[in-house]
């Protein structure tokens, strides 16, 4: 009886072909599969329109819960001393306007005017200056709001005063008070020669306040605030 | 029946002792342990009667000797999770965490911790009560919550902070960063929130109110007390204060 001559090589091509099968876990390639079809899912052409989810009323506008929120208000602060402004009570002033700290946000935000030149401008350097905002405090004394915390403000604004025209003498970083006397050219409300003390404070939320009292402490006129906070604002919009 | 005195309150260091039946507890710990003996001894107090100590922040005035006092005397340590973090030294001799918004036992006194606004990480302040009268303690609070107020309402004895003056602290000597930071609603309580507390809440049961952590810069004992006296609409003599040095003694809510 014959045999059949299978070839040793053919027999090793045939081993190795059907272990790679198996051992690969593959059906047969797609192209010998003759009955295959087109397992592919249209699920644009299956899906059904429906409406876009509803978000609810609660998530896009929760109700505020106040049971463990901070009284607003409630916080006197140093807000006393707006009244009975002398020097160093109006920087306190200031920084009883900032504990109250809404109230200072709130106006700076609540100037649309302002807003629109609000937006941070550059330093010669290239480095972005802190938004401004002309506000009030609570005794009516006029203040310049600084989007920016103590140390920032206090470096800026030295040389921010010489500037737009004020002389830089005594500064006291712990107290946030600048001596300055005014060699601008002078106008109704500001003298050349006269001196005035730049006070700055910051608030918890790390905004700061600057304010103006004369060389004897006591806050200035509006009208002389005024100018010399519109210079300053001037200066840091620059 | 419930006690309670004070060791010392101020920018100092603090801390309370509380007792009800064989249960005393200190709220608190801002003194060095030698000092915290000798004061405790000043109260007829042995440091290894404590039953525990309860941490309500991590400011160095309320617990610079805690860990010390614990370690030394196996008195077992109470505080929130956020406390232990911030706090460096926390070898205790025993912990238990307090879940701030639930309130536990130790031995025969009940205890409610509520939180608070002031500028540490999970503060909080407590009610204590023997099943009868009840003592609430308000220290190191910028301002009050609703939720403040609401438990704080009936209660029988009252530790309120009156930290400063509002006219003292504006003039006084801190720098800007302080006063804001002390003036802030995360800050401390001042004479007038005091005041003010007091008008919101129901006072007609209170045996006691004692005005606790006086800024010895920033307010005075006048201040202070005509503040406690007009919120609650009562004689000067009526409200009294706990000072740094002798903090206040013995007093008894029955």
């Amino acid at each position: 009886m014959m045999m059949p001559d299978f070839k040793p090589k053919a027999l090793h091509v045939a081993l190795v072909l059907c272990s790679t099968l198996v051992l690969s876990g593959c059906s047969m390639p797609s192209f010998m599969k003759m009955d295959a079809i087109d397992d592919t899912v249209d699920y644009r052409q299956s899906a059904k329109p429906i409406s876009a989810l509803a978000i609810p009323p609660g998530l896009s506008n929760p109700d505020f819960d106040a049971t463990y929120a901070a009284q607003q208000g409630n916080n006197a602060g140093a807000a006393a001393a707006v009244s009975t402004a002398t020097g160093t009570s109006l920087g306190a002033a200031l920084m009883a306007q900032s504990s109250t700290d809404g109230q200072a946000q709130t106006r700076v935000a609540a100037a649309p005017k302002t807003a629109k030149t609000m937006a941070p401008s550059t330093t010669s350097s290239g480095s972005q200056l802190p938004q401004v905002a002309m506000i009030k405090l609570k005794g009516g004394e006029p203040a310049l709001a600084i989007n920016a915390p103590y140390a920032v403000a206090w470096k800026l604004l030295a040389p921010m005063l010489a500037d737009v025209g004020f002389e830089v003498g005594k500064q006291q970083p712990n107290q946030g008070i600048i001596t300055t006397t005014f060699k601008g050219a002078a106008t109704t409300n500001l003298s050349n020669g006269q001196s005035y003390l730049i006070l700055l404070a910051e608030n918890a939320s790390k905004q700061s306040f600057i304010g103006v009292a004369d060389a004897n402490g006591k806050p200035e006129t509006e009208a002389v605030a005024n100018a010399a906070l519109t210079l300053i604002k001037a200066a840091f919009e620059k | 029946m419930l006690r309670f005195a004070s060791l010392g309150s101020g920018s100092k260091g603090n801390a309370t002792l509380v007792e009800c039946g064989k249960t005393r507890i200190l709220i608190d710990c801002g003194f060095s342990l030698a000092e915290t003996e000798r004061r405790l001894d000043r109260l007829s107090c042995l440091p290894e009667s404590l039953d525990a100590v309860l941490v309500t922040h991590e400011h160095s005035d309320h617990c610079n000797g805690v860990g010390r006092l614990s370690r030394r005397h196996k008195v077992p340590v109470w505080l929130t999770v956020g406390t232990a973090h911030m706090m460096r030294d926390t070898k205790f001799f025993r912990q238990h965490y307090i879940n701030i918004n639930k309130p536990f036992e130790i031995a025969d006194l009940h205890i409610t911790p509520y939180p608070v606004p002031h500028d540490a990480r999970e503060p909080c302040q407590f009610i204590f009560s023997d099943g009868q009268a009840r003592l609430g303690l308000l220290t190191d609070s910028g301002s009050y919550t609703p939720h403040m107020l609401g438990l704080l309402q009936g209660l029988d004895g009252l530790l309120l902070e009156c930290n400063y003056d509002a006219h003292m602290l504006a003039v006084g000597p801190y720098p800007p960063k302080l006063k804001s930071r002390v003036g802030g609603k995360y800050g401390h309580m001042d004479n007038q929130q005091a005041a003010a507390l007091l008008q919101a809440i129901d006072h007609s049961r209170l045996q006691h109110l004692i005005g606790m952590h006086l800024s010895e810069k920033n307010n005075s004992p006048q201040h202070a007390q005509q503040a406690l006296c007009a919120g609650l609409g009562c004689e000067p003599q009526w409200a009294t204060l706990a000072t740094q040095e002798q903090g206040f003694d013995w007093r008894e809510l029955r």
